[in-house]
């Protein structure tokens, strides 16, 4: 092999066009069929902010998959008729948490599946536009929501609002390319076998419970609805929190094995998790500013483990170091924006047991009120001293 | 940025390809050059490119001074320079590591906290990928120029072209400054015309390669391995024969990808792979297994150290350091060296038995063959050679037969099924691909389409950490 090989022998013309279109072919179909049913919630805003608009106190939104919880969220948020008193921002930790936990306070849980800082700082825009500003805003910060290693594409579906916080701090051109990069996002997560089999999987599923393949709106109670299914299905109330129906949930030796294996398995990168990401907790402080800016009382809640995965994550010396330095970074957060910090990753400290989970990291409704009073005596407090800064 | 990423495919490569369709001379190897650094910079970091800048530059200038001299203690004086330099950077990324954790472990064995000494830290540093590649390259370089085999080259943006020539830069194929450089002045004075029906078709043979066969086997394998020190029988076997498919179709596909894209530049990047489980020996194995990089070892280690000019001992001698070298060139490991050196064994073995063992049938010879390089590969994958040895130890059956769903049926007939293919089937150098008929090309077709939806499953490349 001297290099000099010109006549390298290839396909003949027609061959190499069937071979051409039969690729071709293969990526259409799959980028088609993903588009269409849009297992990935990629392209639901319009469906999503028809159904939150539409959707009355005795309606349930729900759908076999996850569906596009930011629309829904900034749906209720612009709704002229919200009157809300207390807002929660968080990931499903805190979506758990309900009107019946808050008996003094309208509540809005506007919990989003896996935020990243993007939505915290999206979500500052959509206060900011909101006729009616929830007085209190509850941030829940996961502990992994500082492992730089986490990251998710998902608060793209907010690209507007991301680009209009970020050029109002006087960010230029890299902003600017977060709409070709939404698009980019997209069109790799359609062309891709991952989510051809997620859709395929969710279409027999759907036929099977004949189903609609879209999200939709159900006039019943949660008992009700979680009466008539026989698989988990995500089911959110016109408050916001999620229903998770108690004759589907895992058998309690099943939760006790995932929160065993909760860190061994990896989860949210946990076990790989070398640094805490200091940018992102600054890029968080700016976005608790900018709330409190506009007179609102914010309350950081660092959402409880189950009683083994926080064992072990305090036997490992790496997690519980950067657990130690998360909650001293959020404490200090909290304390440079007049912020109200709950630490109550620890479920010791509230009192809640192994029987009060879900699984690892999602708490019944019997641990979910006593975060819910802690919340309300920080907001109690926090509305005591609330001051425009 | 991964060959088999949408990011290089649909983005990186139509913008450079397009680009560099409409330029010639100069601007044509500027433009050769800046992309190759982008696309290296994105395989890791940015920095990556200081050690190839240095190394890069300073050979291009020694072999200048070399060209230019007629003194042979100034020429000599200017190799030792290069040589010092290169092996000095890639010891330094490459062993230092090693040489430190072997230090540390001994210290500590004199004293239990001796060894957690600061100094250790100073080695724990990122192996810039591809720079054992590059090193070679440009070692060979400036040794042919030492030898008056061929002449300095004068135009730095081509000797840059042919070191950072992003499709062989991060995993080969090992490419001599001969097999390029004339190519790359051709490109140059003519411009560029893809060979865009023998360059797809092999890339294409190559994705699917890493893709759907590579990365399946390896996700089944992994886990078992993860725990080969407790697995019996069976297990080991048969994680073994799926390693060997794993490290085979992984690299081989690498390698096809990276000729494929060559030929759409116009560049023809040497063959890597020739069929290396239908070897019928040692021997025979490594003039088909990473045919670039045993060449590179025969050519500028091998013989200057005497290679069979010295008699029968120094022959062997000559054989075990090379294998050894050629074996810790792969990673910072004894278990590489361990890995080079019973190869090494086997080499000395078949040619102490040739006359027995080259009458044998040729099927015989090519399943003990295969069956020897795979239990060669234990030393290869395992960690350790602690691991390595319990290795063996199942594979000898030391732990009984074990659990036999270790890996699930579909990927057991997977694996036997690729080893079989690897062991029978002509690769895609030996096919005249003019002849495809339209169904066959689009059954490739459809395989290929597969692979690219299947992309985001897949994992860096085996050879990018060498």
């Amino acid at each position: 092999m001297d290099g000099s090989s010109a006549s390298v022998p290839g396909l003949s013309r027609r061959s190499f066009a069937s071979f051409v279109a039969v690729v071709c072919t293969v990526c259409v179909i799959t980028y088609t069929i993903n588009a269409h049913y849009d297992v990935s919630a990629l392209d639901q805003g319009a469906l999503i902010t028809r159904l939150a608009k539409a959707q009355s106190d005795s309606d349930l939104l729900v759908w076999q998959d996850a569906f596009d919880q930011r629309a829904w969220l900034k749906e209720r948020l612009l709704d002229p008729r919200a009157d809300e008193q207390l807002l929660i921002l968080s990931s499903s930790t805190l979506g758990g948490l309900s009107q019946a936990m808050f008996p003094r306070r309208a509540v809005l849980n506007g919990w989003l599946s896996a935020p990243t800082i993007e939505d915290f700082e999206a979500s500052t825009v959509l206060l900011d536009h909101s006729p009616h500003k929830p007085p209190i805003v509850v941030l829940g910060i996961d502990a992994w929501f500082l492992n730089p290693v986490i990251d998710d594409q998902r608060w793209r579906s907010l690209t507007a609002e991301y680009i209009a916080y970020h050029r109002a701090e006087g960010e230029g051109v890299q902003v600017y390319a977060q709409k070709p990069l939404r698009w980019w996002a997209t069109f790799k997560e359609r062309l891709t076998f991952a989510t051809l089999r997620e859709t395929l999987l969710f279409v027999r599923r759907a036929h099977r419970a004949s189903e609609p393949i879209r999200p939709w709106l159900v006039r019943a109670t949660p008992e009700a609805y979680c009466s008539r299914i026989s698989a988990e299905e995500y089911i959110r109330t016109a408050v916001g929190d999620y229903v998770s129906c108690p004759a589907l949930r895992n058998p309690q030796a099943v939760v006790d094995s995932e929160a065993t294996t909760y860190l061994s398995l990896n989860t949210h990168s946990m076990a790989e998790w070398r640094v805490v990401d200091r940018s992102r907790a600054a890029r968080l402080e700016a976005a608790i500013e900018h709330i409190r800016n506009d007179g609102e009382s914010v309350v950081v809640v660092a959402p409880p483990y189950h009683p083994i995965t926080y064992a072990a994550l305090r036997a490992n010396p790496n997690t519980a170091r950067n657990l130690d330095e998360v909650d001293r970074i959020l404490g200090d957060v909290a304390h440079r924006t007049g912020a109200e910090y709950l630490n109550l990753r620890d479920p010791s400290d509230l009192g809640c047991v192994a029987e009060d989970f879900l699984d690892s990291h999602h708490t019944k409704a019997s641990c979910g009120r006593k975060i819910a009073e802690r919340i309300a005596a920080a907001a109690d407090a926090s509305a005591g001293s609330r001051q425009p800064r | 940025m991964l060959f088999n990423s949408f990011e290089f495919l649909l983005l990186f490569l139509p913008v450079v390809l397009g680009v560099a369709l409409l330029l010639r001379g100069n601007v044509l190897l500027f433009w050769i050059a800046l992309a190759s650094c982008v696309f290296y910079a994105f395989a890791g970091h940015s920095w990556f490119l200081i050690p190839m800048g240095i190394s890069t530059t300073l050979d291009f200038w020694v072999g200048g001074r070399i060209g230019a001299s007629s003194n042979p203690r100034v020429r000599r004086a200017y190799l030792i320079l290069s040589l010092t330099a290169n092996l000095g950077l890639l010891a330094y990324f490459k062993y230092s590591g090693l040489i430190a954790r072997t230090i540390e472990s001994a210290l500590n064995v004199v004293s239990p906290h001796a060894g957690n000494a600061a100094w250790v830290d100073l080695f724990r540093v990122v192996l810039p990928a591809g720079i054992s590649f590059y090193t070679f390259q440009t070692i060979s370089y400036v040794i042919d120029i030492y030898r008056g085999e061929s002449p300095p080259e004068r135009n730095f943006l081509k000797y840059l072209s042919f070191v950072a020539f992003f499709p062989h830069l991060v995993a080969g194929p090992l490419t001599r400054h001969h097999q390029l450089i004339p190519q790359l002045s051709r490109i140059a004075e003519r411009g560029i015309s893809p060979r865009w029906r023998a360059a797809l078709i092999l890339f294409a043979v190559g994705l699917a390669k890493k893709v759907l066969i590579a990365d399946r086997v390896g996700n089944a394998i992994d886990p078992v391995i993860a725990t080969i020190g407790t697995q019996g029988f069976v297990a080991s076997w048969l994680v073994l024969l799926g390693y060997s498919v794993q490290i085979y179709f992984d690299f081989s596909g690498y390698s096809d990808m990276a000729i494929g894209l060559g030929r759409l530049f116009a560049i023809e990047l040497p063959q890597n792979f020739n069929s290396p489980y239908q070897a019928t020996s040692p021997s025979d194995f490594w003039a088909r297994w990473h045919i670039t990089l045993s060449r590179w070892l025969r050519d500028y280690l091998y013989i200057p150290l005497g290679g069979n000019r010295k008699g029968d001992m120094r022959t062997k001698v000559n054989l075990m350091i090379t294998m050894v070298l050629g074996g810790l060139w792969h990673g910072a490991n004894w278990t590489f060296a361990m890995w080079g050196l019973f190869h090494g064994l086997l080499l000395w073995g078949y040619h102490a038995t040739s006359e027995t063992w080259d009458v044998w049938p040729e099927w015989w010879r090519r399943v003990a063959t295969y069956l020897l390089m795979t239990l060669a590969w234990v030393f290869f994958r395992a960690p350790t050679l602690s691991l390595a040895g319990r290795w063996f130890g199942g594979l000898a059956g030391l732990r009984g037969l074990g659990a036999l769903e270790a890996v699930s049926p579909h990927m057991v007939l997977l694996i036997l099924a690729a080893v079989v293919g690897s062991m029978t089937m002509r690769n895609v150098y030996q096919r005249d691909m003019s002849t495809l008929s339209l169904t066959q090309a689009g059954f490739v077709g459809a395989v290929a389409g597969v692979a690219l939806v299947m992309m985001n499953y897949s994992s860096k490349f085996l050879y990018f950490q060498f």
